[in-house]
């Protein structure tokens, strides 16, 4: 009972916090994405990357500009990752090596943050400050913005297929949203304990009379940025269950929080811009759902401990830190895993089976509950899609979604949008247990090692980016195999969604009639959990009774 | 030689994805050509 009441409470805390700032956040993004009055720091933004802020673009225009900028953010991050020893406040750390440089690269343009180095022992503060935390602004930016786009294209009708500007969302993302609060929230971690200066390695003398190395640098702004854009990638190698990055309960409750925020009132701003703010609501009770179901789990799995180690060590503590304790252990990971955020505070690899396949399982959901920012909301709009199509299928009516008629045409794209993750994930793990390279970085044997092996390619087919552990993934094989996941499972839904939202834009506007299936009423909210929780089930049960699930049977 | 490659690789993928956007606008086109065709019908 004891260690019941403070998990509850920290529950509690959390949904009060997001109930009570969520709805301000929703109305401020949905203004940001609707509104006509640029800023005049963005109107310089705009001169700089000479683009016409006001001039909508086509779908096709729109997914071209997503794919040039991030082109040319992977190659500036490979450059500033290979040229490492020649910049400034480099703290003497030499180049990345090629593959690990690539895998860097896109880790943090796609927003995964897969992490194969120890932050603290390989980059100086001008890669991390200016390299990655800026990708960790843009990266999240660009998936806001093609949320965005995805929402503009169910609200519009007849204009041809155009969703907005890409650089006028980017820009004003970044400038009205991510920043101002990455910069709150950095100031308060700064002064919860969170580090921030500019020092490199400092010995010190311990108690004991030996030396211990502590690492210091721009930490809180980079974590405040890296939980508030769902992006994870830690300063330190141990990320979050490191005490200069997380040091108290207080500061993991407040990092939890900055994940959730954006992905929570994305679908809000989505209900605003749709001018139903129900259809929000009903996406986001969905999300909840899955959450709350994901958090119950991975908390009874971590503080029931099963299995016979924990049983016999009383309790489930092995990989945690004593300062956060099993239940903020498993909420931290249930929030992470569902929100595409590679943060951990504790090291998945030593969690239960059952919480360990918990975790997976939540990343496998394809980032919906409630996901990556922006990322999330268009992912379970897809799901919205699907079930409305299952749903005609059954009553034998044409199936429409907010005024659009779904044709087998956008069920194309929503086919090809639900198959693209699962192709890559299933290929991924069949390429790394056939090549002797794949096996040979994980560190236990059985079903466990498996387990490191399917959370890795999880983790970056689905651009969460928390690693399992375990797993020795600095080799070329692996920074090569994750970083064409990480890859390809950014951008070719991405590039789904927006064609999708252009059909959408396109589409002539019908009028609800006595057949429609009404999409913000509990009946559709069920149905929606039911599709997205029957396609993951069919889809990955198979290679989870592979890994987490022999284990914990056994 | 190592860098060239992962550089190229790069381009080369993001080229691939530059053309899956050509592929479903052409066929975007295609499909609302054939449906304003059998509307003038």
């Amino acid at each position: 009972m004891s260690e019941v009441l403070p998990a509850l409470g920290q529950i509690a805390a959390l949904v009060l916090l997001l109930v009570l700032t969520v709805p301000l956040l929703a109305r401020h993004l949905a203004t940001t994405y609707t509104g006509e009055r640029h800023l005049a720091v963005e109107r310089l933004a705009y001169r700089v990357l000479r683009v016409a802020p006001d001039a909508d673009q086509h779908w096709r225009t729109y997914a071209l500009s997503v794919l040039g900028f991030s082109l040319v953010g992977v190659l500036a991050l490979y450059a500033l990752g290979r040229l490492q020893q020649f910049l400034p406040l480099s703290l003497g750390f030499g180049a990345l090596p090629a593959d690990g440089a690539w895998n860097t690269a896109v880790s943090f343009v796609t927003n995964t943050n897969w992490q194969w180095y120890s932050g603290e022992a390989a980059l100086g503060h001008l890669v991390q400050a200016s390299g990655l935390t800026v990708q960790n602004f843009v990266s999240a930016g660009v998936g806001m913005s093609v949320a965005a786009a995805f929402a503009r294209g169910l609200a519009l009708a007849d204009n041809g297929g155009r969703v907005g500007n890409f650089f006028t969302d980017l820009v004003r993302t970044v400038v009205r949203v991510l920043l101002p609060i990455a910069l709150v929230a950095a100031v308060v971690l700064v002064l919860l304990g969170v580090v921030q200066n500019l020092s490199g390695d400092r010995v010190m003398d311990t108690l004991t009379g030996g030396t211990q190395v502590l690492t210091g640098g721009p930490v809180a702004s980079q974590e405040a940025i890296k939980e508030l854009g769902t992006n994870g990638g830690g300063f330190y190698n141990v990320n979050s269950a490191h005490p200069f990055e997380n040091p108290s309960p207080l500061s993991n409750l407040l990092e939890m929080y900055l994940i959730l925020l954006v992905p929570f009132a994305m679908v809000g701003a989505f209900g605003r811009i749709v001018g139903d703010k129900r259809q929000g609501w009903a996406v986001g009770a969905v999300m909840t759902v899955l959450l709350g179901a994901v958090v119950a789990a991975t908390t009874w799995a971590e503080m029931a401990g099963p299995g016979s180690a924990p049983q016999l060590a009383g309790g489930a503590m092995e990989g945690k830190e004593v300062r956060f304790g099993e239940a903020a252990s498993a909420l931290f990971a249930a929030v992470t895993t569902g929100t595409s955020t590679g943060a951990v505070n504790a090291m998945h690899d030593s969690f239960t089976a059952a919480g360990g396949g918990t975790v997976m399982f939540a990343m496998m959901l394809g980032e919906i509950a409630p996901g990556g920012v922006g990322s999330g909301l268009y992912g379970m709009l897809v799901l919205a899609v699907v079930t409305v199509f299952l749903a005609g299928l059954m009553v034998g009516r044409t199936p429409e979604y907010l005024g659009k008629k779904i044709s087998q045409r956008e069920m194309g794209l929503v086919a090809a949008y639900v198959l693209t993750t699962p192709v890559l994930l299933l290929v991924g793990i069949a390429v790394a247990v056939s090549f002797d390279a794949g096996p040979a970085g994980v560190l236990n044997s059985g079903p466990h090692g498996f387990s490191e092996m399917l959370y890795a390619v999880t983790s970056a087919a689905n651009n969460n980016g928390s690693a399992f552990g375990g797993l020795t993934s600095g080799t070329p094989f692996w920074n090569t195999l994750l970083g064409v996941l990480m890859l390809l499972g950014r951008f070719v839904p991405i590039v789904l969604v927006l064609a999708l939202a252009g059909r959408f834009a396109a589409a002539r506007r019908v009028p609800a009639g006595s057949g429609t299936l009404p999409t913000h009423r509990p009946l559709f909210v069920a149905l929606l959990t039911g599709v997205a929780l029957v396609l993951v089930g069919l889809t990955y049960v198979p290679v989870l009774l592979l890994g987490p699930v022999v284990e914990s049977l056994s | 030689m190592t860098d060239l490659l992962y550089v190229a690789a790069t381009i080369v993928a993001f080229v691939g994805l530059a053309l899956l956007v050509g592929v479903l606008d052409r066929r975007e086109r295609r499909a609302t050509r054939t449906s304003s065709t059998r509307d003038a019908r």
